[in-house]
């Protein structure tokens, strides 16, 4: 494949979009490490440069069984790294199936997905966003039953007050039968204040208080704190993690200490330079119910 | 003060057989109430005091190393590992450099 030059990688989003709504919190949510628990072997395998597929296969008390997945980049290529339409399928053996369609068109992108569970339709869910020069759009339709006359309705918005300053809100419209008065809907608002070293964000709503706090020390080593407050279950929860890493051996480690007085590690390791090998240890402990899960997984590809 | 008999003082005092502890806590009754009870509970507070800072102690040098073991223990052991094989490769390469240079990098080490 040819590679595309700086006019054709030029993204039809102008580089001063704010981004998704849903993204506000991304970077220091990235620092959190994803703890698994029993033994996990993962065979990414790419077939040709647009398709690719894995194999998971995983034992633990929770969740035992295999999954197979497959990704199709399109050939619309928009970025350095993005490339549209891109199709996301996975399964296991019983059927349950999540598949999600993503495309750019211009200034709109759209997602759609799917969910079987148990020969059922359990979820679907469309989003349309529109990035503009300074401000993002998004409208997501969620299992809307036309039968029942239920479903979700989530209306967001994101604007870049100042170069450093994004603000934004949503509001999440629901009905339904089972819903006590037939609809209910619930606003929230947002903002995010992006520094050279470290991004602090903030969503405030009736239902809770989300806040983050992202912070980069130097090239390899990057702090996050995240408190969440849910005003409907009367819990608080605030997390330190950490990440770090020795990009010379392939080694990164994250960590995140909770007032649950939970710990939890991920720590993962490149084994050869030249094969594609990477070995994860992950381990949680905590201390009240003195309760530790140990996860072991093996990613080839 | 009404002199009271009871059978302790019927019962000879070769045949009364006391620990030393109870010896010590009978003379005891020679101070003053108010001073008993200010040592009595001075040794008293003094005792869960000890109970509660070593309880805690154990907790957190428990919780401490724990975590740290979680947390920090895989991290470390990557790193030293990657600082020693560093320096063996730096070693190797002195050594490339002839006898010489190596006896001058000591020296001006």
């Amino acid at each position: 494949m040819a590679t595309p030059t700086e006019s054709e990688l030029a993204s039809p989003i102008p580089q001063t979009n704010p981004g998704s709504y849903e993204e506000l919190h991304r970077k220091a949510r990235d620092v959190f490490p994803t703890c698994f628990e029993g033994a996990k072997l993962m065979v990414n395998k790419g077939l040709s440069s647009h398709f690719q597929v894995s194999h998971t296969l995983s034992l633990s008390a929770m969740n035992t069984g295999y999954r197979f997945g497959a990704t199709y980049v399109g050939t619309n290529q928009v970025g350095p790294a993005e490339a549209y339409p891109i199709l996301l399928g996975d399964t296991d053996v019983n059927g349950n199936t999540t598949a999600t369609i993503l495309h750019q068109l211009g200034i709109y992108r759209t997602k759609l997905q799917g969910q079987i569970q148990q020969g059922k339709l359990a979820g679907a869910q469309a989003t349309i966003e529109r990035k503009g020069r300074l401000s993002t759009l998004g409208l997501t339709l969620a299992n809307i039953d036309l039968v029942n006359e239920a479903g979700i309705l989530v209306g967001q918005f994101l604007r870049r007050l100042t170069p450093r300053l994004d603000v934004g809100t949503e509001m999440v419209y629901q009905y339904g039968k089972n819903i006590p008065g037939g609809q209910i809907s619930v606003l929230s608002y947002a903002a995010r204040y992006t520094a050279n070293h470290f991004i602090a964000a903030a969503t405030l709503g009736a239902s809770g208080v989300h806040l983050t706090y992202y912070h980069k020390q130097n090239e390899n080593l990057a702090f996050g704190v995240e408190f969440e407050c849910n005003a409907n279950v009367g819990e608080a929860v605030t997390t330190l993690a950490y990440q770090t890493e020795l990009p010379e051996e392939g080694v990164t480690m994250r960590a995140s200490f909770d007032t649950n007085w939970t710990v939890g590690g991920v720590f993962e390791k490149r084994l050869s330079q030249q094969l594609p090998f990477t070995l994860a240890l992950s381990g949680t402990l905590n201390h009240v119910k003195a309760a530790g899960k140990f996860g072991i997984g093996l990613i080839i590809g | 003060m009404a002199l009271v008999r009871d059978d302790f003082d019927d019962i000879p005092d070769s045949e009364i057989h006391e620990t030393i502890v109870e010896r010590i806590e009978g003379l005891g009754e020679m101070f003053p109430d108010a001073l008993r009870s200010a040592v009595h509970s001075t040794v008293d507070w003094s005792i869960w005091g000890v109970k509660g800072v070593f309880s805690l102690t154990k907790s957190t040098i428990w919780v401490v190393s724990t975590t740290s073991l979680i947390a920090f223990l895989p991290y470390i052991i990557e790193k030293e590992r990657s600082d020693l094989e560093k320096t063996q490769v730096a070693q190797q390469r002195q050594m490339l450099l002839g006898p010489s240079a190596a006896i001058q990098q000591a020296k001006t080490a």
